[in-house]
């Protein structure tokens, strides 16, 4: 479904992956985990078309689509979903209002009849109660005034009511008290299927408690160095990071 | 009121000028560009927009003697210890001169620099306002003597330069000017003062011109302590580097009538401006403060803070423009204006403006007239403080933010000014 | 490689037609350009006005030749000939009509044109339109519905010939003629606007609303308003604007005087979207207008705009708090893309105790334009516990755009309360990335962060205005972030 094949990318004269490669099978979940600064959060954007990213080599393809032609909003319509790590407030826009935006405008794109009203409020009434949204927050200004916590479930919502065929979730646990953190997972979970497969980055072992996943890759100094089962969330959450990086500059030299 | 000054009468007023300052005694030629300005210009009136809350007529008939007794007049805060140097009406009287020679520091008089330096004024001494403001055109026409300091580039000032204007009983024309050059990565810090007689009257139309060099940083405190009734026209001009640092004080602690014109131009990337002013006039007193900053290149900052009060029957001004010139990108400015109304008859005008050329930018402005807070004036009270008292403290603590950023032995005068004008002390 | 290479967008925008540029061809009576004491005399006679009228406008007309025409800091633009300006120019089928059928049928594909066909606003929205097109009411609608609460809502013509008593005790008593040079010229020549009292007490059921458009090359449109809610009534007017695309700039300058009497409340309501010229700035109108409203006490004025047009924007609503405990409002957006200025904001006069004023002003500045915000809060010496809370932003979309404010605070009584906040930033590129990860096109994330940034503003519209504004606030700005 994702293939990601020695991917270079730099921001400014940076490089920040060199040589990433990757790939996700329909209905799998890969945690991607990597000290700080690994390149976690660029991989997120990039597979989501931020520009600010300069890929200088390598490529993504997307069900057999070149990824890296297709501009932010076309990733959208191919069914990518990133789950931002800082949602970005939009004054004055309501969260529904803007939901319904979107997702006519994707329906629009895909050539698919706009959603009635009618179905479109009994779909977030669904995907609200699947993250216990409260129905204030609905009407509010797109994450404007939210905690952290709001915020990373209104991520969640949203996912639940696009659904994407490609879920990148970046750090959506962070910011999280246990209560909350159990509820985006249940979010996630519950929308877990054949056809949709995640993205699952994380800096803590924690969140892989609750949103278990088939596949778990290290990011470390921007390519994927080691990959493994579930059980090697927990190898690093005990060991840390740094036998595998050490391993790996080991082998380099 | 009739605002309309027949061209022979500010035509009279220059000569006037011209030949009182002559008489003392001038120091360097008057430029050209400036006298040619002085016939172009016309007299400032209330229907002109730089002017309209700022009433001139009256210097119209101010009709200066040169003074006759040149005392030198007590210390200001005696407890600081600076270079310091004394002028009165315009005139050197004494002072620490400094001079390393030509390629190291140098602080005098401007007529001792002319003397010895001319070549390292030349350039950068002239501020354009004196080709743009009828008064500062008539101060560049008839110069007086002041404080001039001059960093060569990495160096540092050793010691704080503190200049004192006075000026003395009597109607008398003072047209000082203080020049300040800091190279590239030199440092200074210095204080401007100005205070005179109680008997005094007539103008003080001062004009301070200085210019930071790339890398250089500039801390500048001025005080203006005048209890007589002279007219005062400020004209202070900065010109800031790449990367350079500008701290600005201005605190008008006692003015009869007091305008000060204020310009900054970030002549270069980086460039980091605070300036920040107080003010209190009170009886019949008129104080304006006019500031503007040219962010003429990327990446530079500003933060600008102006807080004031008017008691009795005064009026105060705050004019300050922010201007972000085309492709002048990422620049940060906030200014902020705040002000007490404390008379029943006391007028603010306030004038924030923002001027934007570029679009990634962040500038905001923000302005509030108000009054003590009823509630704490309540509860400072209830806790048994006398009106007075309490009246004293919340002064102090809405004048803090300003009034804090100054030497500990200044910012102690300034408020002991206030309170002892408003009486509570 | 050009901004217009850069961004497709960009360059297909600036190509966009306007959207009302249409003229329509009816047989129009018209006077040769030109202006002086027998230009008034005829369009006086030509309207059947009495001999009080006539004596105002040849006052008026001498006052505006003894005025120099203003220089302003901030805009730049050719001024008109006046000598070249047709001063009249009215649809030839002036017998009285009896109903909306009897209307010419061009004239009435125009306002289908413009989406305020009137069956259609009368069987749905409930709007009673006075149609201006050129200065000349056309029809109006709604009248026997609004007579039998004692309102009045007609041409300003008709206001003569019918209310002679009610125009002539108010005409000018807001807005002096010589106030300035427009509304001096506007008093000589002005040929119609609309008029409408509110009788005590009442309030006025339904929105009154006027459609103004310039048809005709070369004339200038000077209306007049003229709108007086009598003690403890209540009126919502709303306005809206269109002119035809040519290539010469045409003249607007319109006086409205609003007379908010005790314990009365009007609001009213602009959406202007005259011709703003080419993307070269060549063509499109001149907006100078004065509009201004007295409050007598308690009274209330709110006024609303989205001002999304003219080459050349010249207007302060502005309100004179007279009355104690009056309350003024000012609500605006103004957009400003291509070549356009736009100097607008407010006045809001404190002379009254317990007076309150709120300004909100979203300025939003794209293209190579100009936007300013200019306004002045005065608080008189006798205005105690006034208040003023203004908020002035400004959102810049291309690096060739300027934006810029204002502010003149005048306070001259110490139990005044005063706040003014402004900023000025660029739109969040974080915000439209958001949007486009959502799915939503570069458009729709624009139109959505524009809309959310101006909903202070587009919430005080009525509901049928609201939705116009949105729309019109998406088409100005398509593609437009550099």
């Amino acid at each position: 479904m994702l293939k990601i094949d020695n991917l270079h990318a730099q921001i400014g004269d940076t490089e920040i992956l060199k040589g990433l490669s990757l790939e996700l099978g329909a209905g799998e979940v890969h945690a991607i985990m990597g000290p700080n600064g690994s390149g976690k959060s660029t991989l997120a954007s990039i597979l989501a078309g931020r520009e600010d990213y300069e890929v200088t080599q390598g490529s993504i393809t997307f069900d057999g689509v070149d990824l890296l032609e297709l501009d932010a909003t076309e990733r959208a319509v191919a069914g990518i979903f990133l789950a931002f790590q800082y949602p970005v407030e939009i004054p004055g826009v309501s969260n529904i209002n803007f939901l319904r935006t979107a997702l006519n405008s994707i329906r629009e794109q895909r050539e698919e009849a706009p959603l009635s009203g009618k179905d479109f409020l009994a779909k977030v009434k669904a995907c609200a109660q699947l993250v216990e949204l409260d129905g204030k927050l609905r009407d509010r200004s797109v994450n404007e005034g939210f905690s952290g916590g709001e915020k990373k479930r209104n991520e969640v919502f949203q996912m639940a009511m696009l659904e994407p065929k490609l879920a990148v979730l970046d750090e959506t646990d962070s910011g999280l008290d246990i209560d909350a953190l159990r509820i985006v997972a249940h979010g996630v979970n519950s929308m877990r299927g054949a056809d949709r497969s995640f993205l699952v980055i994380t800096h803590y072992q924690r969140l892989l408690d609750h949103i278990v996943p088939d596949f778990v890759h290290v990011l470390a100094g921007g390519r994927i160095v080691h990959s493994g089962g579930k059980e090697l969330a927990l190898e690093l959450e005990e060991k840390g990071y740094d036998w595998i990086v050490d391993a790996q500059a080991t082998e380099q030299a | 009121m009739n605002e309309v000054a027949a061209p022979t009468q500010h035509a009279a007023l220059a000569a006037r000028v011209s030949e009182a300052c002559s008489q003392a005694g001038l120091v360097g030629e008057p430029h050209a560009e400036a006298l040619a300005a002085l016939e172009a210009i016309d007299y400032p009136t209330t229907r002109q927009e730089r002017w309209r809350y700022t009433r001139v007529a009256r210097f119209l008939e101010v009709a200066p003697s040169a003074p006759a007794d040149l005392t030198a007049p007590p210390a200001v805060v005696g407890n600081l210890e600076a270079l310091r140097f004394t002028f009165v009406a315009g005139q050197y009287i004494n002072g620490d001169v400094l001079d390393e020679g030509a390629d190291g520091c140098f602080a005098g008089p401007v007529s001792l620099a002319l003397e010895r330096y001319p070549e390292r004024l030349k350039g950068w001494s002239k501020s354009d306002f004196s080709t743009r403001e009828w008064f500062a055109a008539l101060q560049a026409s008839a110069p007086q003597d002041g404080v001039c300091i001059l960093v060569p580039e990495g160096k540092s000032l050793p010691r704080p330069v503190l200049a004192h204007h006075h000026m003395p009983d009597g109607v008398h024309v003072s047209q000082p000017r203080d020049l300040i050059h800091i190279g590239n990565n030199a440092a200074a810090e210095a204080i401007l003062w100005s205070d005179n007689a109680a008997q005094s009257a007539g103008m003080l139309n001062a004009a301070i011109t200085a210019s930071v060099g790339d890398g250089a940083s500039l801390s500048l405190e001025i005080v203006q302590d005048e209890p007589g009734s002279v007219h005062h026209m400020g004209h202070h001009h900065f010109t800031q580097g790449s990367n350079s640092k500008l701290t600005l004080r201005t605190a008008t602690a006692c003015a009869h009538w007091l305008r000060n014109d204020l310009h900054i131009v970030q002549d270069g990337t980086h460039a980091d401006s605070t300036f920040h002013g107080c003010y209190l006039p009170n009886g019949r007193q008129f104080v304006d403060h006019h500031t503007r900053i040219d962010h003429a290149h990327p990446d530079g900052q500003s933060n600008e803070l102006y807080k004031g009060l008017a008691a009795d029957k005064s009026t105060a001004v705050f004019n300050g423009k922010i201007m972000v010139h085309k492709d002048a990108q990422r620049i940060e400015a906030y200014q902020s204006n705040s002000n007490l109304l404390l008379g029943e008859q006391a007028s603010m005008y306030s004038k924030p403006e923002l001027e934007i050329y570029a679009d990634d930018v962040r500038c905001s402005h923000g302005c509030t007239t108000g009054q003590f807070d009823k509630e704490a004036l309540f509860y400072l009270r209830s806790r048994g403080m006398t009106e007075t008292a309490a009246h004293n403290l919340l002064v102090q603590a809405f004048l803090a933010e300003v009034l804090n950023g100054f030497r500990p032995e200044i910012r102690d005068h300034v408020h002991a000014v206030f309170s002892r004008r408003l009486g509570w002390n | 490689m050009s901004a217009a290479e850069e961004n497709p967008l960009l360059d297909e925008f600036t190509r966009k037609e306007y959207e009302f540029g249409f003229t329509t061809d009816i047989d129009a009576d018209k006077l040769p350009p030109g202006l002086n004491e027998g230009v008034i005399r005829l369009i006086s006679s030509k309207k059947n006005e009495p001999e009080w009228m006539l004596q105002w406008r040849l006052d008026a007309f001498r006052v505006w030749q003894s005025m120099k025409e203003p220089d302003w800091a901030h805009v730049n633009y050719e001024k008109p000939d006046y000598q070249a300006i047709s001063y009249y120019s009215a649809p030839k089928s002036k017998v009285p009509l009896g109903s909306l059928d009897e209307v010419d049928p061009e004239l009435r594909a125009t306002m289908d044109k413009l989406g305020i066909s009137m069956e259609e606003q009368k069987r749905l929205s409930g709007v009673a339109v006075d149609f201006v097109m050129d200065s000349v009411s056309v029809a109006t609608s709604f009248k026997d519905k609004l007579a039998e609460l004692g309102i009045i809502f007609c041409s300003m013509s008709e206001a003569i010939q019918e209310h002679p008593e009610l125009v002539r005790k108010h005409i000018g008593s807001v807005v002096p003629v010589k106030d300035n040079f427009f509304s001096a010229l506007n008093s000589a020549v002005f040929t119609d606007g609309s008029f409408c009292y509110i009788p005590k007490g009442a309030k006025c059921p339904m929105e009154l609303s006027t459609y103004f458009r310039i048809n005709e090359a070369g004339t200038g449109q000077f209306e007049r308003t003229l709108l007086i809610a009598e003690e403890g009534s209540y009126v919502s007017y709303l306005e809206g604007c269109t002119a035809p695309q040519r290539d010469e700039n045409q003249l607007h300058a319109a006086v409205v005087e609003l007379v908010a009497k005790d314990d009365a409340e009007i609001k009213y309501s602009t959406v202007q979207n005259w011709y703003p010229g080419d993307a070269e700035g060549k063509g499109g109108v001149f907006n100078f207008v004065t509009k201004r409203g007295i409050c007598e006490t308690r009274a209330k004025i709110s006024w609303t705009q989205v001002e999304t047009g003219s080459a050349v924007t010249w207007k302060y609503p502005s309100c004179i708090l007279k009355g104690d405990g009056s309350i003024g409002e000012f609500y605006s957006v103004a957009v400003t893309n291509n070549a356009q200025q736009a100097d607008t904001g407010t006045k809001m006069i404190h002379l009254g105790a317990n007076t309150h004023s709120t300004i909100i002003s979203k300025g939003i500045s794209a293209g190579n334009s100009q936007n300013s915000y200019r306004g002045l809060v005065q608080i008189g010496p006798r205005a105690r516990n006034a208040r003023n809370f203004s908020q002035c932003d400004s959102l810049l979309m291309t690096d060739t755009s300027g934006a810029h404010t204002f502010p003149y605070i005048e306070t001259k009584n110490p139990t005044a309360h005063v706040e003014h906040e402004a900023t000025t930033s660029r739109i969040g590129e974080d915000q439209i990335f958001y949007c486009l990860q959502r799915g939503l096109t570069e458009e729709q994330a624009i139109g959505l962060i524009v809309n959310g940034y101006a909903k202070e503003v587009l919430n005080k519209l009525p509901m049928e205005f609201a939705v116009e504004a949105r729309k019109l606030l998406t088409i100005s700005l398509e593609g437009s972030v550099g």
